[in-house]
């Protein structure tokens, strides 16, 4: 019974993981619009 | 007196080796499936040839086993720098035989970009290449980058693997023992794997329009490039080829996780179970010095960039701005190397936006990451200690200073050794991009474009404003290979190396 918990505990492993990489890209996008935004008002 | 080195140091050494090049002929049998399947005959004779020779090596190697099996910290130096010298040769072999390189030099650069996953090619018509050599040139990214030295730690002994370890650059020890850190990095790969391919796939799927299979295979490409920042696509147009912001939003994703270091992986996957107990949060080991600089860097470097590229009028819509913008400054500062723009055009970025990009590929990603460069960790004490410096010439002279930083959940503390530990790897850095800078002037190229090309080969990056042709000067070519080895190994193996040659030779 061990294995198949291995492999549930990994799924819910990576997506946690990957929606918490997937957060930091989007607050990265997400500043660099506004960052964009500023920027060329500016120009 | 130097001592030269005896039968048994160079048997420990030729006997780790043989056990690399085992793995390395092992890993070659994908691609010769993957050949074998797609009924390419030509490549899959190629691919043959090659681990024949991997695996008649590593036995050659190993037939005079040492008498005690114990990896000094000098051998696993000596390994580690032998095999990204050695790996790459062979593994050119079905790429020297496939007819789209100038020469054996052109394909042997190839095969050392992917293993240091670099990403610059010489590769002549990839458009046309047989996918299963396509695949093998992705593979060596996957190879490089999770470490054919990670792989054969999990199958030595813990205190041999552990100066293979450091020998590698990848000095962030996550699990007591380095047999269960090298796995727990094999498993953050394979479960990215299974979830960066997954994303891929249905972007190109059911976004794109492309069929079930195609989908699979370019999936499967951008994430050995995309995680293990190597930067080299299927297509020659790079990332450009899909036309698509959510599949860049997708390898934005997968380029973030692979310049995260293995400490930071394990700190995030452990949050959600420290929470389950009732845990506090170690905020400390998410938020430490490497991270606070890495989000610093990223955001300096990217205002650079956009000044820049509003300055030159490129750009009338903010959205178009910051899409071409924030992906490239992402592909640059984690090393990875993807366009969405031709190296011509990328050429045409001068000023503030070059010098943000030529930045950002020489600081990096994180220590213990896929990525190259300086790296964050270098960067945030290099900033500490001149801070340190200007506080001590300011405070009086009785003044206590406290010389800590946060790093991996605690505080340590930033002796004179570690400051000049960083700062020379630091300034070894400098002087590897000015070395090919140089080389590149010397050529009569413009000193932007040398600058450029030259950061990212050492960096380890890919991105290129077209030095990188088959049509380049040789020694230009062999400077950039230098660079390439030297930038993966971040300098410690490869002085070893010599040191150990020069001790054979010389020594008595």
């Amino acid at each position: 019974m061990r294995r198949p918990r291995d492999l549930l505990g990994a799924l819910l492993g990576g997506i946690w993981v990957f929606a918490a990489e997937a957060a930091v890209a989007a607050a990265a996008i997400a500043a660099s619009i506004v960052a964009a935004a500023i920027i060329l008002l500016a120009f | 007196m130097l001592v030269r080195p005896s039968s048994d140091d160079l048997r420990t050494i030729a006997f780790s080796l043989g056990t690399i090049f085992h793995i390395a002929g092992v890993a070659g049998v994908v691609p010769l499936l993957w050949a074998a399947f797609g009924r390419e005959w030509a490549p899959l004779s190629s691919f043959a040839l090659m681990i024949g020779v991997f695996l008649i090596g590593g036995s050659l190697l190993q037939r005079h086993p040492p008498a005690s099996k114990t990896l000094e910290w000098s051998h696993g130096m000596v390994v580690v720098a032998v095999t990204w010298i050695t790996v790459p040769l062979i593994g050119s072999i079905p790429l020297a035989m496939s007819g789209h390189f100038g020469d054996l030099l052109d394909a042997y650069f190839d095969a050392m970009s992917g293993l240091t996953t670099t990403g610059l090619s010489l590769l002549q018509d990839l458009d046309h290449l047989a996918p299963s050599l396509n695949f093998w040139r992705h593979l060596l990214h996957f190879l490089g980058g999770q470490g054919i030295i990670i792989a054969a730690l999990s199958l030595f002994a813990g205190g041999a693997g552990l100066t293979l370890y450091y020998g590698e650059a990848r000095d962030e020890k996550i699990l007591p023992s380095v047999t269960s850190t090298a796995r727990f990095i094999w498993g953050v790969a394979l479960v990215h794997l299974v979830f960066g391919v997954a994303a891929l796939a249905l972007t190109a799927w059911l976004g794109l329009g492309f069929t079930p299979g195609r989908s699979l295979f370019h999936g499967l490409m951008i994430f050995f490039a995309g995680f293990d920042t190597g930067g080299f696509a299927p297509q020659s147009t790079s990332l450009g080829y899909y036309h698509s912001a959510l599949f860049e939003a997708v390898t934005a994703v997968l380029m973030v996780a692979g310049a995260m270091s293995f400490g930071l992986h394990f700190a995030l996957w452990r949050a959600p179970g420290r929470r389950r107990r009732g845990e506090p949060a170690r905020r400390s080991t998410l938020w430490s010095l490497e991270t606070r600089s890495i989000v610093a860097t990223f955001g300096i470097t990217l205002v650079l960039t956009f000044i820049g590229l509003a300055a030159l009028g490129i750009h009338d819509s903010v959205l178009g701005m910051a899409r071409q913008g924030v992906f490239h400054v992402l592909s640059a500062h984690t090393g990875t190397g993807f366009a969405t723009i031709g190296s011509a055009e990328l050429a045409t970025w001068g000023g503030l936006a070059f010098g943000g990009m030529a930045i950002a590929m020489a600081l990096g990603g994180m220590a213990s990451s896929t990525a190259g460069g300086v790296k964050a960790l270098r960067v945030g004490l290099t900033v500490r200690t001149v801070r340190d410096q200007m506080r001590e010439v300011l405070l009086p002279e009785r003044a206590l200073m406290s010389r800590s930083y946060r790093q991996g959940g605690r505080r340590r503390e930033l002796t004179p050794k570690v400051s000049q530990a960083v700062m020379t790897v630091s300034l070894l850095y400098v002087a590897l991009f000015l070395l090919g800078a140089g080389v590149g002037l010397a050529y009569g190229y413009p000193l932007e474009a040398a600058l450029f090309e030259s950061v990212s080969a050492g960096a380890n990056v890919g991105l290129s404003v077209g030095l990188t042709d088959p049509s380049m000067p040789v020694l230009l070519q062999v400077v950039y290979l230098l660079q390439m080895w030297l930038g993966r190994l971040e300098f410690a193996a490869a002085f070893v190396l010599v040191g150990f040659l020069w001790a054979w030779w010389r020594g008595r």
